[in-house]
């Protein structure tokens, strides 16, 4: 309004802004990164401006280096031209269009097709020759001038939408979708392009063909003859058993928790969420604690019987025990919501239509259930697949894809094609999975028909089913308790089977720390893996949280065109297993435009992409609880809609943005299979130490970590429950709530 | 036309002293006793929380009862377990089972009501050919609208042919011009086929227009059984009179009784009023608004007072009128001259209309 009272001498501030940012970046800052890390300041002192490893892009420029980059000054005088122009023009926002376009097109065309030896692409190098000069990844220069295109761009698509357009939606939008190009879809397309690459660094099919169609990847020699399944057969078959046990026991326990009379039945709430904060494969190895080759039971029962003990456990029934105890909360989580979705007064209609309580729950409650028990399988199913931990402690012979691809990277074989291919085999399957849950069963959910709901409860088990549920419930409890009973037991243990003294040699060794004169010495093998785990985690959590609000955001209060590809594309990463990201991250992020590899960052950006479909989960799911009116109202008021989201919107999403941080810390400080491959040596994590550790068989000290680390995780979950305080639903207003879609991974 | 085995004529619901608590002290329904005969519509009518769907549901065996005991016909059916009772309920949200269509929601009590197979079919379609939506049948319930809805609610419960059926506030969903056509035709098809039904309404102006008897509900008691006629001329308390349509209610002294009349001062004026059960002292005046008027002349036996606020409201127009006895409600049909708000005037209060209460 102001600037178009007082004609051309108040210039568009966010393009004034972005100018500045872009010029600033390209006069004074790094152009490279720095090799010694991205926090290092001693290039000040080194050279710069001047030295081209640390030069500006003018100086770069301006001593005839890196003479590609020229294009690049193409945006600023756009923006220029662009501020010289009438503000609502159409020119106006062309300009900004076009100067960021090109500024952004630029950036990543050079930087895909010139790396650290010359050209990158062979047909490029044909054409121009081959190119003496060399660039490396991008530094703190190219990163905040490739923001300030962006946001030119976004600002010139918002001008161009005229009074709908705002410039901070439009902005957040295209920021978000970059984000999500970069991380999520472009390592995912750099391993399919590795996929169909041979030797010669070309293209081929018949090499892929050949590759993708491998028997041992396929082959069903375990249904035809005596011999071994590819492993592509192996995971289906094993995700399909975790499927089914964990959809089975959640809905059990979840029927345990809402109908049944059982006096103590929040316990098994409780009890039935441990495994959710503990590392999978921890799981993994109290099974073989217990039933491995010295194992409790197995020593117990051939003392017994005089049987010798074997390795059945290693293998199929192993993994399928520990996947089943580590996945039923998840399954859990999804049922209990969907069985207290099912309006009471369905099942009080039932009944008053003469149907007896096991006639009602046949045709009445479970049908309306069933949708959720799909979604649940295919949870299952996908979190089985994506598993990395449980296999490669238990497999034994079993091989399964995710471990396949990992020593596929990393073992003597060292074929990043082979690997590519079997990631690509994984995807599909773990896709399809969330393909089919997302639309086919998105729509297939039956949302509660509206209108004022009546008050009732929902319906008791009829007394068979109630005391199956009960029984089948306690043993399963029963059994996660011993599994964890072993767990902290085992920590305590000299050597497990052999000599079953107790001691806490594992914690000193993991966790001593001694005193001296120069202050205190962090002397435990621990420490440094613990601290790297807090602090990373302690960074991605909020990152998570932020851009999971951001995204539901924009999603629940905007109406703009590619929406449901947007909010698809943000959901996106849920399906794809850790394994195949951390494949794919270093296949993408190990050479020039971005190279992160072996840093702390590529871990923190592992972790919030891989974590944002949660965020954005629970942002909508409380975004979608606070009336539009609120922020429209204040939109109204004369608010841009900056300040609506920081000041209405923010605050009132309190509890979404705490289990959005819960969520993102835990994870990080849990999770394996992505993490195996983008640790180094400075940058360890936990849980790729510990399994460091297993594979060394050293139990003892595992464990302990481990035991640490759930009691940790414990003890921050307490102090953020403590802080939100405990959301009260009231049951009897049941009618309202949804079902279906809920991602509680 | 019934196919149905057991007898199933409409049947006379009684309540003998009977209470609900939820949890340990909270009373939802405190010791009532009532009945509903064969073949009526009887309506509970109370403010929001007073016990009408407690009251509902308990006939329909969906809530417990913790003293007391309720009959159908002649049979104790305190402790029958739902399912097996001859009752049908329409809910407050229809609770139509989303995963069936029309035709199948209507079938549903018929598959669990002992009939041969081959006559659910041919019930189900007159059932909803009843309520005129046969040419639904195939849809689903999220495919149809409120009132549409609404009525298949209706014929899943009435193909049951039910001893009784229950009604919770069956339009808090519909919008307010579907609201009077829909509760004349569930009038209509009580009426035709001799229903027994329990209706549930906070809403008074509805349960005057279809009940033969309203039960007024107030805190888990009941405060009077009448007719609509009864309730609306011999309101016998306060919370009714001031419920049912509206009073307005006035202190007042009663200084003496005698077997013909009573004399009772308000506001400085002594009225003489036909005889009625009360005692001495003060007391509480109820007139409704219709039976105050306006005299233009200075007549002595008004009462004087200044017009706060008109309100016109098309064949009536309501004033707040402030006298000495307090603010006024009076309703004037729109007929007579418009007066401004602050005029001086007089009212004239009908002593035949005046119902006196105790404190
Ligand atoms: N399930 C319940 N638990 C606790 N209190 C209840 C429950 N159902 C009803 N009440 C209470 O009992 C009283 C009567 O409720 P209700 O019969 O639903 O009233 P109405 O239908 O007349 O509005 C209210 O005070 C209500 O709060
Ligand atoms: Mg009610």
């Amino acid at each position: 309004m102001i600037s178009a009272l007082t004609g051309h001498y108040h210039r568009n501030p966010t393009v004034m802004l972005w100018l500045m940012v872009g010029l600033f970046s390209s006069i004074l800052l790094p152009w490279y990164g720095i090799e010694d890390g991205f926090f290092d300041l001693e290039w000040i002192i080194d050279g710069y401006p001047l030295d081209s490893d640390f030069a500006p892009l003018f100086f770069l420029l301006g001593q005839g280096e890196k003479l590609w980059l020229t294009p690049l000054i193409m945006p600023f005088f756009f923006a220029f031209f662009a501020l010289t122009l009438p503000q609502r023009s159409s020119a106006f926002s062309w300009a900004l269009i076009i100067g960021g376009g090109l500024g952004l097109i630029w950036m990543c065309g050079q930087g895909l097709s010139i790396g650290i030896r010359g050209w990158q692409i062979a047909s490029l190098q044909e054409l121009f020759g081959p190119l003496d000069e060399r660039q490396f990844g991008m530094g703190y220069g190219a990163i905040l001038y490739f923001a300030s295109c962006l946001f030119l761009f976004s600002t010139g698509l918002a001008e161009q939408r005229g009074t709908m357009g705002d410039k901070f939606i439009i902005g957040m939008i295209c920021f978000v979708v970059m984000l999500v190009g970069i991380f999520v879809f472009y390592p995912i397309i750099k391993l399919i392009i590795l996929a169909f690459i041979d030797e010669q660094n070309a293209y081929s099919l018949s090499l892929f063909w050949e590759k993708i169609s491998d028997s041992r990847i396929w082959s069903l020699g375990c249904v035809f003859a005596e011999r071994r399944c590819g492993v592509a057969w192996n995971t289906v078959f094993m995700a399909t058993i975790v499927g089914f046990l964990t959809t089975t026991l959640g809905l059990v326990f979840a029927l345990l928790v809402t109908r049944t009379n059982l006096r103590y039945r929040r316990i098994f709430r409780a009890i039935s969420i441990i495994p959710l904060i503990t590392p999978p494969f921890v799981i993994g190895l109290a099974i073989i604690l217990l039933f491995g080759l010295s194992g409790v039971v197995s020593t117990t029962i051939s003392d017994i019987f005089g049987l010798t003990p074997t390795r059945w456990v290693y293998g199929l029934p192993g993994i399928v025990i520990a996947q089943t105890l580590a996945y039923t909360p998840i399954a859990f989580l999804v049922l209990i919501g969907v069985v207290e979705s099912v309006s009471p007064s369905l099942e009080e209609a039932g009944l008053t239509l003469r149907a007896n309580p096991s006639q009602v729950f046949q045709t009445v409650s479970l049908p309306l259930i069933r949708p959720g028990l799909a979604n649940a399988f295919l949870l299952g199913f996908i979190e089985s697949m994506a598993d990395f931990g449980n296999p490669l402690v238990l497999g034994g012979n079993y091989d399964v894809l995710s471990t396949e691809i990992f020593f596929a990277i990393v073992g003597a074989q060292y074929d990043q094609g082979r690997a590519a291919v079997l990631a690509l085999v994984l995807l599909s399957f773990t896709l399809a999975a969330f393909y089919i849950q997302r639309f086919w069963l998105g729509r297939k959910s039956y949302t509660t028909i509206t209108g004022k709901g009546d008050s009732g409860y929902n319906m008791k088990l009829p007394p068979l089913l109630s005391r199956t549920v009960i029984f089948v419930g306690s043993s399963w409890a029963f059994f996660t308790i011993v599994i964890y009973s072993i767990i902290v037991y085992g920590s305590f243990v000299e050597m497990w089977g052999l000599d079953n003294s107790l001691t806490f040699k594992h914690y000193i060794t993991a966790f001593s720390v001694s005193i001296e004169e120069n202050g205190i010495q962090w002397t435990g093998s621990a420490w440094n893996s613990f601290s790297t785990t807090f602090m990373i985690a302690a960074i991605a959590a909020p990152l998570t949280a932020a851009i999971g609000l951001v995204t539901a955001y924009l999603l629940t209060r905007h109406n703009f065109r590619g929406k449901n590809a947007f909010e698809f594309g943000t959901m996106l990463s849920f399906a794809i297993p850790g394994t195949v990201i951390g494949v794919s991250y270093i296949l993408a992020f190990n050479v020039p435009p971005i190279e992160i590899t072996g840093t702390g960052i590529i871990l923190i950006v592992s972790f919030v992409f891989r974590n944002m479909p949660v965020g954005v989960r629970s942002g909508v799911a409380a975004m979608s609880q606070i009336d539009k009116s609120l922020d429209e109202s204040s939109l109204t008021l004369g608010a841009g809609s900056f300040h609506t989201f920081t000041k209405i919107v923010l605050p009132l999403l309190r509890p979404a943005i705490l289990a959005a941080l819960v969520f993102s810390f835990v994870r990080s400080m849990t999770a394996i299979s992505a993490v195996i491959f983008l640790v180094s040596a400075e940058y360890d994590m936990a849980t790729s130490y510990i399994i460091g550790r297993v594979e060394n068989n050293d139990y003892g000290l595992a464990i302990a970590y481990s035991t640490t680390l759930i009691f940790l995780m414990l003890l921050v979950i307490i102090l953020l429950q403590i802080m939100v305080g405990k959301t009260v639903t009231n049951r009897r207003q049941a009618g309202t709530e949804t079902q279906g879609g809920l991602n509680v991974t | 036309m019934s196919l149905r085995p057991k007898k199933s004529a409409a049947a006379t619901v009684t309540f003998r002293d009977v209470t609900k608590l939820y949890g340990k002290d909270t009373v939802a329904v405190d010791n009532i006793s009532l009945t509903v005969e064969a073949g009526t519509l009887v309506t509970l009518l109370g403010p929001s929380g007073c016990g009408k769907t407690t009251t509902l549901r308990m006939i329909a065996g969906l809530e417990g009862v913790n003293k007391g005991n309720i009959f159908i016909d002649d049979e104790d059916i305190t402790n029958m377990p739902a399912s097996e009772r001859d009752v049908s309920m329409v809910f407050q949200s229809y609770a139509l089972f989303p995963h069936k269509t029309v035709i199948e929601n209507v079938a549903y009590g018929l598959h669990y009501s002992g009939l041969i197979k081959s006559a659910i079919p041919v019930k189900a379609k007159e059932g909803l050919s009843l309520v005129g939506l046969e040419h639904l049948a195939e849809r689903y319930p999220s495919e149809l609208s409120g009132g549409q809805q609404q009525r298949v609610a209706v014929a899943r419960a009435l193909v049951l042919e039910p001893q009784v059926l229950l009604f919770d506030e069956p339009l808090s969903n519909l919008d307010a011009k579907l609201r009077r056509s829909v509760r004349e035709e569930i009038r209509e098809l009580q009426q035709k086929l001799g229903l027994t039904v329990v209706y549930v309404t906070h809403d008074q102006e509805e349960a005057l227009a279809v009940s033969d008897k309203i039960i007024v509900m107030n805190k888990g008691k009941i405060a009077q059984i009448g007719s609509p006629h009864e309730l609306y001329e011999k309101p016998t308390d306060l919370f009714v009179a001031n419920f049912i349509g509206e009073s307005n209610i006035l202190d007042c002294m009663i200084t003496s009784v005698t077997d013909k009349t009573v004399e009772v001062s308000v506001g400085g004026k002594i009225f003489n009023i036909p005889a009625q059960h009360i005692k001495k002292g003060p007391a509480k005046l109820a007139i409704r608004p219709e039976h105050i008027s306006f005299h233009n002349a200075q007549k002595k036996d008004g009462f004087s007072g200044s017009i706060l606020s008109a309100t016109y409201v098309g064949a009536k127009t309501e004033y707040q009128v402030e006298t000495k006895a307090g603010k006024l409600f009076v309703m004037v049909a729109s007929t007579e001259r418009l007066r401004d708000v602050n005029t001086k005037i007089n009212l004239g209060l009908s002593p035949d209309k005046m119902l006196l209460f105790n404190d």
